[in-house]
């Protein structure tokens, strides 16, 4: 349901006991120096009904426990002393003395073993170290404020269940679900936006699951700014990363919803090829008119369909053949296999089944057996002699 | 019909100042305390701190709830205001 038509009986500026919201800004029209209007915002009961169970399936003590561990990532994220220097160097140090030890006594296979745990901390280090510095630079940030008490963090989650009707928790990640959203006409449905706790600090540690994936023709993408359920936080990045780290979950939440709700900036893919036809060969949009249907049955754009050379017919990249003589396209019906090679071949390069290299391979081969045979001359007719007796 | 300045110059005509929590998501962001005078409304605070900005592309919170343009603030209230859309990459 969106917010301009609300259904069912509209209850205008109903207020539950943990909602006060009256009025949208949003809705309202208002510019500097105008005579501002206000607009109610109604609720209606069927969201009435819906923000009630959600309380009922969430109760209170889940946003007190996610709120606790926010609270105590975020306070060791503060604590400078927490700053310290991976330990991934003391294990390369560790995993070089066992493998001098093992040498030392001849032992190669336990070297070995050394070396290959040394490649896998090796691994690690630039991801450590990465860690570590930007651990730095957030403690070194200089609008830094101190993270929000647990309470505060328990209020921003119960904001965020008023804006976003429920919030959650998944292992290690808090979630809120979007409403439906809906880009130029396009309706890409409700995302579940995910935020892994502990890895508060590192990075933006978000996801954005499609509920109702609609995701553009012939790719995976389900949100213009999505791949692989990453969002591309663009000019956001800053801001949302800074109200994660000082704990103002709700704002991180509305802001990453304010990123989705548009597809401006670079997106992956311009929405306006979203219900379009695209290539499964190279990804590019095409017109419908454009597109090749191969005998596969597989429709690709004009650049990635061949047309078979002898019969014309229409093939794609994996049913086209290239002859090996002449390089022309052909399709599977007009190419023939050598039988000697196996190569393909277009039928006007195979004589008697045979490729022109293996043609050529199988005379010499059996012009050398015929000089083997008959090395000095030996048994060739004498014309002195004349024809033999049968 | 008055100008914005002039109704900040009202809204301040007590002389006293409050101290609100004010949140700016918009562009690089911004969070701090700041004095605004006593009796000034969200619209008003708007007005002042977002010039050129249309408040409709905007989600302003007081409190952490909604809240009308006409919402007077008091000392100690928080404001965010949090663009409603911004701009994605790849």
């Amino acid at each position: 349901m969106s917010d301009d038509e609300p259904t069912g009986n509209v209850i205008a500026g109903w207020a539950p006991v943990t909602h006060t919201p009256v009025w949208n800004p949003a809705d309202v029209s208002y510019s500097q120096g105008a005579d501002v209007e206000l607009t109610p915002v109604g609720h209606s009961l069927a969201e009435a009904d819906e923000v009630a169970l959600n309380e009922a399936a969430h109760p209170i003590d889940l946003l007190h426990e996610i709120a606790a561990k926010i609270s105590a990532k975020l306070a060791a994220l503060s604590d400078y002393s927490a700053a310290k220097p991976p330990k991934v160097w003391a294990e390369i140090t560790r995993f070089h003395r066992i493998f001098t030890y093992a040498l030392k006594r001849g032992w190669r296979g336990q070297a070995r073993l050394a070396l290959t745990a040394m490649q896998q901390v090796q691994a690690d280090v630039y991801f450590q170290t990465e860690s570590w510095r930007s651990g730095m630079v957030n403690l070194a940030a200089p609008q830094r404020l101190a993270p929000l008490p647990e309470e505060e963090i328990y209020q921003e989650l119960l904001a965020a269940q008023r804006e976003f009707g429920e919030v959650g928790r998944k292992y290690g990640e808090v979630y809120v679900t979007t409403r439906d959203i809906t880009i130029e006409g396009v309706p890409l449905g409700p995302f579940r936006l995910y935020i892994d706790i502990n890895r508060l600090g590192s990075s933006i540690p978000l996801r954005a699951e499609a509920l109702k994936p609609n995701p553009a023709a012939g790719t995976e993408f389900t949100h213009p700014h999505v791949d692989s359920e990453a969002v591309c936080l663009g000019d956001g990045v800053a801001t949302i990363n800074q109200a994660l780290l000082d704990g103002r979950f709700c704002d991180a939440f509305l802001m990453i919803n304010a990123v989705l709700q548009q597809e401006g900036g670079n997106p992956y893919l311009p929405i306006e090829d979203w219900g379009g036809r695209h290539c499964s060969d190279c990804g590019e949009p095409y017109d419908e008119d454009e597109g090749c249907t191969c005998e596969c049955g597989e429709t690709r754009c004009g650049a990635c369909s061949g047309c078979c050379e002898r019969c014309g017919a229409t093939t794609c990249g994996e049913c086209q053949c290239v002859c090996e003589g002449c390089g022309y396209h052909f399709c599977e019906n007009c190419a023939k296999n050598c039988s000697e090679c196996g190569n393909q071949f277009c039928r006007g390069c195979l004589d008697d089944g045979l490729c022109q290299d293996c043609v050529q391979d199988r005379a010499e081969a059996e012009e050398e057996a015929r000089a083997e045979v008959q090395p000095d001359g030996v048994g060739e007719a004498d014309p002195s002699e004349g024809p033999r007796p049968d | 019909m008055l100008p914005a300045t002039t109704v900040y110059l009202i809204g301040s005509a007590g002389g006293r100042n409050v101290q609100v929590f004010y949140i700016n998501n918009n562009g690089g962001g911004f969070a701090d305390k700041v004095d605004c005078p006593d009796g000034e409304t969200v619209g008003e605070f708007f007005n002042r701190n977002m010039r050129g900005q249309s408040a409709a592309s905007f989600l302003i919170r007081l409190n952490r709830a909604e809240c009308a343009v006409g919402d007077v603030m008091h000392e100690g209230d928080r404001l965010s205001i949090t663009p409603s859309k911004i701009e994605g990459a790849r």
